[in-house]
């Protein structure tokens, strides 16, 4: 697997696509993700 | 381009049975390595990887809370794992690494909108990347230290990498055949 053009763009559109709000539910609830606090 | 090779999975005789008749269950909740999925010792760094799960299946056996032994007899199966090229992330070099950066630079970049921080952590990431569709990732292959009963018993935590691990997140789809290549008793010393 290579960061081709192609899986940029996948990337790109994935976070282009959703809202802050929404990534920001699925990084804690969904998937366990941890707030980093300076 | 399809790739093929056998990985080595370290677990107790009755764990073994039931993997050989009914398949692989994924191992959850290992964010600190390469995220939920069925985690096998490869060719790599080591070139013994059938003797690092039967290490594995060993030090496992411990349980450090109740000391004792969770299980007395350890077994190794070799599996083949088959995975298109452009299904495979290899973090053991380049090309893979700079996926995994490029994934976490938008994912950060994203959530700094909302002037929030996130630890950057492997395994989060893959299973972000699995679980929402975002690379087709199927199999994952990465360089790590592992504590065996050794490493455990006199504390040794080196930075430096002794295993090279490969994760399967569907083992229906990717994991051809299994056989129990090797059973073994557990002895309570740890040479």
């Amino acid at each position: 697997m290579k960061l081709n053009k192609d899986l940029k763009n996948r990337i790109d559109n994935y976070f282009e696509n959703i809202s802050v709000e929404e990534l920001y539910f699925i990084a804690i609830d969904k998937y366990g993700f941890r707030e980093s606090i300076d | 381009m399809l790739l093929q090779f056998n990985g080595y999975h370290g677990t107790n005789l009755s764990a073994a049975k039931q993997i050989i008749s009914s398949n692989y269950e994924l191992s959850v909740g290992d964010d600190e390595w390469l995220g939920d999925g069925v985690y096998f010792f490869i060719k790599g760094i080591s070139s013994t990887p059938e003797v690092q799960a039967e290490k594995w299946a060993i030090a496992h056996s411990w349980d450090n809370t109740r000391k004792a032994r969770r299980y007395k007899r350890f077994c190794v199966l070799s599996s083949v794992i088959q995975v298109e090229e452009e299904n495979f992330l290899d973090l053991t070099n380049e090309d893979g690494v700079e996926i995994l950066s490029y994934l976490f630079d938008k994912f950060e970049k994203k959530l700094k909108k909302l002037g929030k921080g996130f630890k950057p952590v492997d395994g989060l990431l893959i299973n972000l990347a699995v679980g929402e569709g975002i690379l087709p990732i199927e199999v994952v292959k990465g360089n790590f230290y592992i504590k065996f009963a050794k490493e455990r018993i006199k504390r040794i935590n080196l930075r430096t990498s002794n295993s090279t691990i490969c994760t399967v997140y569907n083992p229906i789809k990717n994991i051809i055949s299994s056989n129990i290549i090797k059973i073994g008793d557990i002895k309570d010393e740890t040479k």
